[in-house]
């Protein structure tokens, strides 16, 4: 083999960077990560105590005030069985965080269990798991979803599962693959030849060294959750009426579209700013706190 | 300072005069002053971080962002360097200079071929249609001494061998006729054999009236093809002369010094590094068996290993292998790249099994263990690899790599970081470093936990692979006067692999020379050198760029 | 498929597999931008790209990979049946009362004839054995709502999809290729949109970009039909509402990896023989920066799937996805798994295709070293 292997300097190398520079502009708080940062503290202050932004009921509605725009009793008006939009909206906040929160957790716990599985077996397993993962990974998450929805009916519950069900095969991907690297990395031979014993070896350094991405997985796929899971109550297949849940609230604001836009504006800004602020929030935790030491 | 350069400051192709790079606050280069002229060469010599590199990229306005070039004169031909705008610099580059870097593998667009990489600064200067612009192509690259142009032309930087490779990227620069060619580090990546045949390719250009400017950190490698040498040390010129003036008449200590750390032949049994040498204490506390075992402490028995290419093809990297490491000694394996000496090296330390033959440590039975038999035996054989960080632990710091390591050989947990700060004095660091991170640590510092890490569990073999490939001369020559005092110390084996055949001959007692999977030649250090039976060992001997190569003598 | 052991891998293995994968040390240490979060996108893509990578190189020769891709494609269509057909078993009730809710009265005797035709008759393991064995001929089985079979259904409504996806993915990629082109490694301002744009991209909810887009451009300006297939006009909102989240996830990945590739020491080479930034990008750096962008296919697919059926049920259209939707609405269960088997069935030959893309784009992927 003609190929050197030496890679005795790197060629064509830029000019480094001072490191004190580099960890600035790493964990320098911008402030737009500042205000998503504030927005996901209301946002998990209104899903907890939701009663301190608003008084009203999101359930009962008056039909006589119904589709009423914007007004000092209805900020962002009523929708049209004549409920307040802003109460319905700040009591819809618990249903999307923990949804996202709780669907992303189920896909990082089944991810890291099958991909680690897949990764560190042997011999007759390592073929079969490594083969089942394989097909399983060829299904689209939305399949798995509508599996998952078919099975158990529409419902807060189902729509976790579901949601949660679909984003294991890519997070055990992605922890298979790195599990497999690892396990060939100079370290993992380094520590064989030190005499570590292979439990402390897969427990110790390949699994913690496996985890970086697909923590970036989950972190980031909260936001992503959020959005599919009111894709799903969006199309009925997930939260049932009267739940205050956006995505089933934008569904039900279609009818009105031409009378009273703003029924279906307010909670898709609300999915928007939800999902953007969580994004770049965890975005700027894994930065600050994952891939810190991770060799991604 | 510029007495060198008056002669040829009328008819230089390349003027600079006071270049200073600044990154920010951090000055590159400072005060640089050189000129180029036809059928010469200038060379940048020094050590990483020396801004050899930058001043280079200067004449080809690559220096990168956030940088800033002032010079009171930065010319190239009839073009004031300082003042052009991107479209003239595109017009400069490729056209009047061209660049050479190393390693061509990653230097040249690995999706093109070979043949397109080098059309394309040919028709981008000249306009050329495709079919006329592949003639040229092909009269390029046998210029540059490749066979068969028209069949590599339609081949992969990666189907190439290194050496190929290597003249293909030459060829890419020189395409549009460029008088003016800057070589960066153009030999660094190549066994020694190549690197000869490249610098001859070099040296030609050169006689045929190209300008050079070699950037290099080795002054063996330089001073076959420079006229005159620049040595640079964190941006600042520390001395400059011809070859014969700086290689044997050197003024600067900083210069002194990098020569004196280039081991050799003539550095055998000598210190490379000015400082003073380091004192080991022996880490293993049980008592040493009451007869001292006699014998080789490691024996390998025609080894064999083989791995599978393709569907049934198995490719063989180790043909009946055998050779000993004595008690207290170094062997050094030296080969070229896909020798097959790191397989070897796997072997030996029982992470690899071969397909035969075996390895026997201190008399007993090794490779042949089963893993769980061989865990208990592993104390008393370490490694040191050629790239620590990839050898650590990302999560880890120093703390805990060493405390994992002495935990391995009963240390308890309270007295973990007492020794662990022993052994970072012994190998030159001290408690400071105990709460950092690899990634804090310089080159040599992380070379210098390796091998406190190695130490850790009191061996009696350390095998080394390539321990001082990554590091500039200067370090380099600090990890191996380190090396030997642990050895003299401590009294461990080392199994010390190189392709670096100064380095083998100043450290190993003994030299096996392998060459695709075959030891070729075994012998005693100064007989296989002196007197190399081998046609292969005496081609890789003859191929060592050397400081006093009768080509100098002027 | 045997898992790749670095120990175990000759040299030159170990090699291509480095020179596709980056070296991301270096990296974080000379470019501070760089050190910036890897986007989950990216993230999926340099995994699949290093599994498909090793994959590749392990199996050599076309012959042994066309065997191997077959035994993938009924695995997997297999998988699919099995899975649907549990889902089947595992949906609490009597598969039968729900296709009788519509009828007041079912006698015993209607009942068993239903049965009996639908084989609901038959024990679990003859009807597994059937429903394979339809799956094989192509036969899904008949819809409990339309009476007509599944598989006729299901091509009954290709055409709309097929009409929308296709669009909407050639609008993105052109889109995501020309905007990487633009902004990848350019000044601060070009980047910060760059950035901006794909965060917005990935989290506005394509349903809720549909009315928006729809309220503005339909009901407002009047310039295009909101609902229904009449005409090219009709297809314009439903492609932008389907492109554009696609649009963010390609040109982040497009885009990061350029920006790495950018820091290339042949980026530098190709720099010195004069050619200018956008040549470069053009001609060199996207070839380098699709092969990762290839990975994405599963999101991407993904991500139509699930698009189909949000903008066929808010556009109104005809299609798959909202074939889909309203049979998990509706119960029709035949409808659903065979939705299932047959997206299966699209995406596996969708990844084989692109599969023997890779060696095509990349030539260190097509065995035979010298």
């Amino acid at each position: 083999m003609s190929l050197s292997l030496n890679p005795r300097l790197s060629g064509g190398r830029t000019p480094r960077v001072p490191r004190a520079e580099r960890v600035r502009s790493a964990h320098a708080l911008h402030p737009g990560v500042a205000l998503s940062a504030l927005v996901v503290l209301l946002l998990i202050v209104a899903a907890l105590w939701p009663g301190l932004f608003t008084n009203q009921d999101p359930i009962e509605g008056d039909p006589a005030s119904a589709f009423a725009g914007s007004s000092a009793a209805h900020i962002l008006g009523t929708d049209q069985l004549g409920r307040d939009l802003f109460s319905r909206i700040i009591h819809g906040t618990v249903y999307s965080l923990s949804l996202g929160v709780g669907a992303s957790l189920i896909g990082l716990i089944g991810g890291v269990i099958l991909g680690v599985l897949a990764g560190y077996s042997r011999g007759i397993w390592d073929r079969v798991i490594t083969r089942a993962l394989d097909v399983l990974l060829a299904f689209p998450e939305v399949l798995v979803a509508l599996l998952t929805i078919t099975i158990l009916g529409p419902g807060q519950w189902s729509l976790l599962w579901a949601v949660g069900l679909g984003r294991i095969p890519g997070a055990a991907r992605l922890v298979r693959t790195q599990v497999l690297q690892i396990r060939g990395s100079g370290f993992i031979r380094s520590g064989i030849a030190l005499g570590l014993s292979p439990t402390r070896l897969i427990l110790k350094h390949v699994v913690p060294n496996s985890l970086g991405p697909v923590l970036v997985h989950a972190v980031i796929g909260v936001g992503v959750c959020i959005i599919f899971g009111a894709a799903l109550s969006f199309l009925g297949l997930g939260a049932v009426p009267p739940t205050p849940e956006w995505g089933l609230m934008l569904s039900e604001a279609r009818q009105y579209l031409s009378i009273a836009p703003w029924i279906a504006i307010w909670p898709g800004v609300f999915i928007t700013l939800t999902v953007i602020s969580v994004t770049v929030t965890g975005r700027w935790l894994q930065q600050r706190f994952i891939s810190k030491r991770s060799s991604l | 300072m510029t007495t060198t350069t008056s002669a040829a400051a009328a008819d230089a192709l390349v003027s600079v005069r006071d270049l200073t790079i600044t990154f920010g606050s951090h000055i590159a280069v400072s005060e640089l002053s050189f000129d180029l002229t036809p059928g010469r060469c200038v060379a940048l010599v020094g050590e990483s971080g020396s801004g050899k590199s930058v001043s280079a990229r200067a004449l080809l306005g690559l220096v990168g962002p956030g940088s800033r070039v002032d010079a009171a004169e930065l010319r190239l031909g009839t073009h004031d360097l300082r003042a052009l705008t991107a479209a003239q610099w595109r017009n400069v580059r490729g056209r009047e200079v061209g660049l050479v870097l190393q390693d061509a593998l990653v230097s040249l667009d690995p999706l093109n071929t070979i043949g397109s990489e080098v059309a394309e600064s040919l028709r981008l200067h000249t306009g050329l249609a495709k079919k006329p612009a592949a003639e040229i192509v092909h009269g390029l690259l046998s210029r540059v001494g490749i066979r068969d142009p028209e069949e590599r032309a339609a081949q992969y930087p990666h189907q190439l061998s290194g050496g190929l490779r290597q003249r293909a990227l030459i060829a890419s620069a020189v395409a549009a006729g460029p008088r003016v060619l800057i070589a960066d580090e153009p030999t660094t990546a190549l066994d020694v054999t190549v690197q000869a045949q490249v610098l001859e390719l070099l040296a030609e250009l050169k006689r045929e009236g190209t300008a050079l400017l070699l950037v290099s950190h080795d002054l063996a490698v330089v001073s076959e093809l420079a006229d005159e040498i620049i040595v640079l040390r964190a941006g600042a010129v520390i001395e400059r002369g011809t070859p014969a003036e700086i290689l044997h008449n050197p003024q600067a200590d900083y210069t002194k010094q990098l020569l004196d750390a280039v081991p050799s032949a003539h550095t055998r049994g000598e210190r490379l590094s000015p400082l003073p040498p380091a004192v080991f204490t022996r880490q293993r506390t049980e008592t040493p068996a009451a007869e001292p075992k006699t014998g080789p402490i490691l024996e390998a028995r025609n080894l064999v290993k083989s791995y599978p290419v393709a569907r049934g093809r198995r490719t063989t990297v180790l043909h009946d292998v055998s050779f000993t490491l004595e008690r207290g000694k170094t062997l050094g394996i030296v080969g070229e790249s896909g020798s097959g000496k790191s397989t070897a090296a796997a072997i030996a330390l029982g992470l690899t099994p071969a397909d035969s033959g075996e390895v026997v440590l201190d008399g007993e039975a090794w490779s042949t263990l089963r893993e769980k038999d061989r865990r208990a035996r592993r104390r008393s054989i370490q490694t040191i690899s050629q790239d620590p960080l990839g050898s650590f632990d990302p999560r880890s710091n120093v703390r805990t790599l060493l405390g994992e390591a002495l935990g391995t050989v009963g240390v308890p947990r309270g007295e973990r970081d007492d020794q662990a700060v022993a052994l970072l004095e012994q190998v030159g660091l001290s408690a400071v470093h105990l709460g950092r991170h690899p990634l804090e640590l310089s080159g040599g510092q992380r070379q210098r936990i390796a091998i406190a890490q190695a130490l850790s569990t009191g061996p009696d073999v350390i095998v080394c692979d390539e321990p001082v490939s990554a590091l500039d001369v200067s370090i380099q020559a600090q990890v191996l006067d380190l090396l030997r005092d642990l050895q003299e110390q401590l009294h461990v084996s080392l199994l010390f692999i190189s392709h670096d055949l100064g380095v083998v001959r100043h450290v190993a007692h003994d030299v096996a020379v392998m060459q695709h999977g075959r030891i070729v030649e075994f012998g005693e250090t100064g007989t296989v050198f002196d007197a190399p039976q081998h046609p292969y060992t005496r081609d890789l001997i003859a191929a060592i760029p050397t400081i006093s190569s009768p080509s100098l003598t002027i | 498929m045997s898992t790749l052991d670095q120990t175990e891998a000759p040299e030159h293995l170990a090699e291509v597999t480095e020179t596709a994968a980056e070296p991301a040390g270096t990296e974080a240490a000379t470019d501070p931008q760089n050190a910036e979060v890897p986007s989950v996108a990216s993230l999926l893509a340099a995994a699949s790209q290093t599994e498909e990578v090793s994959r590749l190189t392990r199996i050599r020769g076309i012959a042994s990979y066309v065997g191997h891709r077959l035994l993938d494609i009924i695995l997997v269509l297999w998988a699919a049946a099995t899975l649907s057909f549990v889902a089947l078993q595992l949906i609490p009730g009597n598969p039968l009362d729900k296709m009788l809710s519509g009828m007041q009265e079912a006698t015993p005797e209607i009942r068993a004839q239903i049965a009996a035709h639908y084989g609901l008759d038959q024990p679990i393991i003859v009807q597994y054995l059937t429903y394979l064995g339809g799956v094989l001929r192509g036969d899904f089985g008949i819809s409990y709502q339309r009476a007509s079979p599944v598989t006729e259904v299901i091509l009954s409504e290709i055409r709309p999809t097929a009409e929308l996806t296709g669009w909407a993915i050639l609008v993105a990629i052109v889109v995501s290729v020309l905007l990487a082109l633009a902004t990848s490694g350019r000044r601060r301002g070009a980047r910060a949109f760059a950035q901006g744009f794909e965060l917005i991209a990935v989290s506005v909810p394509s349903f809720w970009l549909g009315i928006i887009l729809m309220t503005v451009f339909s009901f407002t300006l009047q310039w295009v039909p909101a609902f229904g297939t009449d005409g090219p006009g009709s297809l314009v909102l439903p492609v932008i509402t389907l492109a554009l989240p696609l649009i963010g996830v390609i040109t982040q990945v497009l885009r990061e990896r350029m920006e790495h590739v950018l820091h290339e020491p042949f980026v530098t080479t190709i720099r010195a023989r004069g050619l200018g930034e956008n040549r470069l990008r053009s001609r060199h750096v996207l070839r380098h920066a699709s092969l990762p962008a290839l990975t994405l296919t599963s999101v991407i697919f993904g991500s139509l799937l699930s698009g189909t059926a949000i903008i066929e049920t808010l556009f109104a259209r005809p299609g798959l996805g909202r074939v889909a939707v309203v049979a998990i609405q509706d119960r029709d269960y035949p409808v659903v798994l065979g939705f299932v088997v047959f997206a299966a069935l699209v995406f596996i030959i969708i990844n084989t295709i692109v599969d023997l893309l890779y060696p095509l784009l990349d030539p260190r992927l097509r065995g035979g070293h010298s």
